[in-house]
């Protein structure tokens, strides 16, 4: 009896080691708002974090030399506070000893992390941060899978002109308004389109900056009401698109092309139904495209095992967060060991496909090889109009009143 | 400044009948905010406290509406809305004077008797803890509620009247006349308003002034639940976006001078139409800034007054 319970003790842990319960971790850390006003889209990002790790270590883990690692993230609250964000980045590398960063959420955050991971010569991998700013200040260590805020909505613009020009007019003649948050991401997405429309000759009639705490925008649309834009831009998070959906059909006011950010965070069509009709949206992702990758599939693959998993359609911001780990899964691998300039080199290189997009980083960090998708809501449904190679359907314009 | 001369060429040249628009709106967004102020004013003036959590009692009241709004049309889906709205508003007012009793009880008694400053930052705290707890409690997705009212349009659609905004500010309207109507007319009142004038005359003359100062506060509760109500369906809601309220509330009550519950209706309304012209000529984003620049010019011009007034004593 005895002897054979000591057999038995014997196989459960030689078992427990061919499963590698024994193997070792590389623990990521994170700093994400789980409070504060970024809880929801931090809980995507979490979301999308965990979903990857437990994918790469239901695979096997990651083979990095001849060793195997299990993957798992320490997370802290930075309770949507760019100060407290830092402070958490300090504390998880000087203190529990964290050498590898993922991305917490919003360009602000990041802003406010980056430079103390760049002191330590941690890497970093942030899905959440596409202010252009980021990516002016020589960071060696901070590298991003999502494309740049400033081509957020660029690809409306060129969407205007196009049609203008089916139309038989001359894109110059437009005239654009605009309508974006005076934060640093709205901003930037103001100066591409700014860029972009005054490069093709359009008129800018209205450039409004909405305040953080906004509730109310009809001054705004009044202006739009009498100056009669072609096409009207809004970006202000998910507050600025409920709101802009509300108060333009509440309003009475019509633009034959309206293109904005955060449509599907803000939940534009299950809140306002009818009045959110063939808005254009900006994204990072749709599951409707072809990207692929080994470890979740294709795109739609992946959007399946997120919904059985969480519940819920993911957003993109949960799409890129998981890119974000396969991205540093893949430098592990290639770095062959653990070092963190080692690591740092083997991202700085990198250059796969994922379920998420394509991902190769310029000397700055960001991502070059992924453009932006923009929807547009036809009947109730989010479609993807643009860029063209991925179109599932015709773009409505201009819109019917 | 090219924008600013821009946006006053539009108002005053190319589409003069946009004043008409932005009066109306300012008026009916005011009337809103005169509700709102006029609780704050309440407390202010019985109780001696700025209560800076008039906000999240807002936003709380409009969660409570929409989840109340919410459960009934899933109940009887193809109804309309705004009969669950009306519904939702009793709903609303009574969990929002529940709550303030509560936290009346758990802290704002504490700090009665205490300086300005103290209750500040007490009310500043609940605040935090308020708006933290709905998030966690209500998440921070935004939340709406539709009324499904139609847009009423006049002058070839240069003007438009939202059937939400209209509706919100009737019922504004009606909820300040029932309260002016308590505090003038009811035992209540009475014991109110004597509590206000002086605390410990009133004690004396036989009223429980601690279960005045309770009820005022829970009085307040529930008209910012009305109010929340009313938010739901015109503005959006979200945890954070009580500020918004608080800081116009107090910039009204300054406006009008403590006590002066006729000047918070005027001062209300006078407010909406001005911060409907700031947002038009010089942006939304000093919209904000211009209601708090309210705050110290009216202090100024009143420590003015006062010092004309001594020198013309001596």
């Amino acid at each position: 009896m005895k002897h054979s319970l000591f057999a038995g003790a014997v196989a459960l842990a030689a078992t427990a080691f061919a499963h590698g319960a024994f193997a070792d971790t590389i623990t990521l850390g994170a700093a994400v708002s789980q409070s504060g006003k970024y809880s929801t889209n931090g809980q995507h990002t979490m979301n999308g974090y965990n979903m990857a790790v437990e994918a790469i270590n239901a695979a096997g883990g990651i083979k990095v030399g001849d060793k195997t690692y299990t993957l798992a993230i320490k997370y802290y609250d930075d309770e949507s506070t760019p100060a407290r964000g830092a402070e958490l980045a300090e504390r998880l590398i000087s203190q529990d000893g964290i050498k590898f960063l993922l991305g917490p959420y919003s360009s602000g955050l990041t802003k406010a992390i980056a430079p103390v991971t760049e002191k330590h010569g941690v890497p970093m991998v942030e899905a959440n941060g596409a202010s252009r700013s980021l990516f002016t200040n020589g960071y060696k260590y901070t590298f991003a899978v999502l494309s740049t805020s400033e081509q957020y909505l660029a690809s409306a613009v060129a969407l205007a002109a196009e049609m203008a020009k089916a139309e038989g007019r001359d894109p110059s003649s437009l005239k654009v308004a605009m309508a974006m948050q005076n934060d640093p991401f709205s901003q930037d997405i103001r100066a591409g389109v700014m860029d972009d429309a005054t490069a093709l000759g359009m008129k800018i009639v209205i450039d409004d900056k909405l305040p953080k705490d906004l509730n109310d925008m009809t001054p705004t649309l009044s202006k739009v009401r009498a100056l009669k834009p072609d096409l009207l831009v809004v970006s202000g998070h998910s507050k600025g698109a409920a709101t802009a959906i509300r108060q333009l059909s509440e309003q009475n006011v019509y633009v034959p092309m309206l293109a904005m950010t955060h449509c599907d965070s803000a939940d534009i069509v299950g809140k306002f139904g009818a009045a959110a009709e063939n808005t254009l949206c900006a994204a990072q992702w749709a599951p409707t495209l072809t990207y692929r990758d080994d470890l979740f599939g294709s795109a739609a693959d992946f959007a399946k095992a997120f919904k059985e998993k969480y519940g819920y359609a993911p957003p993109y911001q949960a799409a890129e967060s998981a890119a974000a780990v396969e991205v540093f899964a893949d430098a592990f691998r290639r770095a062959g060991s653990l070092d963190q300039s080692a690591v740092r080199d083997a991202l700085a290189a990198t250059d796969m496909q994922t379920f998420y997009g394509n991902i190769k980083f310029d000397e700055t960090g960001k991502n070059t090889a992924k453009p932006m998708v923009l929807y547009q809501v036809q009947n109730g449904e989010l479609k993807v109009v643009a860029p063209t190679k991925w179109a599932e359907a015709k773009v409505i314009y201009p819109r019917p009143k | 400044m090219d924008n600013i001369l821009a946006n006053i060429n539009l108002l005053t040249s190319l589409a003069p009948v946009l004043n008409l628009e932005l009066i109306v709106n300012g008026l009916l967004v005011g009337a809103l905010f005169a509700l709102i102020a006029y609780g704050m004013a309440l407390v202010w003036g019985v109780m001696n406290i700025i209560n800076v959590t008039q906000g999240a009692y807002v936003v709380f009241g409009g969660y409570i509406s929409f989840y109340v709004v919410r459960a009934l049309s899933g109940l009887a889906p193809g109804a309309p809305p705004i009969l669950w709205i009306v519904i939702s508003m009793p709903v609303a007012a009574a969990a929002g004077a529940a709550l303030s009793y509560a936290i009346f009880r758990l802290v704002v008694q504490r700090i009665l008797e205490r300086d300005l400053f103290i209750s500040l930052l007490a009310t500043f705290g609940i605040e935090l803890v308020l708006q933290q707890t709905m998030n966690q409690l209500f998440t921070a997705e935004e939340r709406v509620v539709d009324a499904q009212l139609p847009t009423f349009a006049f002058l070839d659609y240069m003007v438009n009247v939202p059937g939400s905004r209209a509706f919100g500010a009737v019922l504004g309207v009606v909820a300040a006349v029932l309260i002016v109507l308590l505090v003038r007319y009811t035992r209540f009142g009475r014991a109110m308003r004597a509590t206000a004038q002086n605390a410990q005359a009133a004690r004396i003359m036989g009223i429980d002034t601690d279960r005045i100062y309770a009820m005022t506060y829970a009085l307040n509760g529930a008209i910012c639940g009305i109010a929340g109500s009313i938010v739901a369906f015109v503005f959006v809601l979200h945890p954070f976006q009580g500020f918004i309220y608080t800081l116009r509330s107090f910039a009204i009550v300054i406006l009008a001078g403590i006590g002066n519950i006729v000047g918070v209706i005027f001062a209300a309304l006078g407010l909406g139409v001005y911060e409907n012209y700031a947002g038009f000529i010089l942006g939304p984003e000093y919209q904000n800034g211009m209601v708090f620049i309210i705050v110290p010019i009216t202090l100024l011009v009143r420590a003015w007054i006062v010092r004309r007034h001594r020198q013309y004593l001596k």
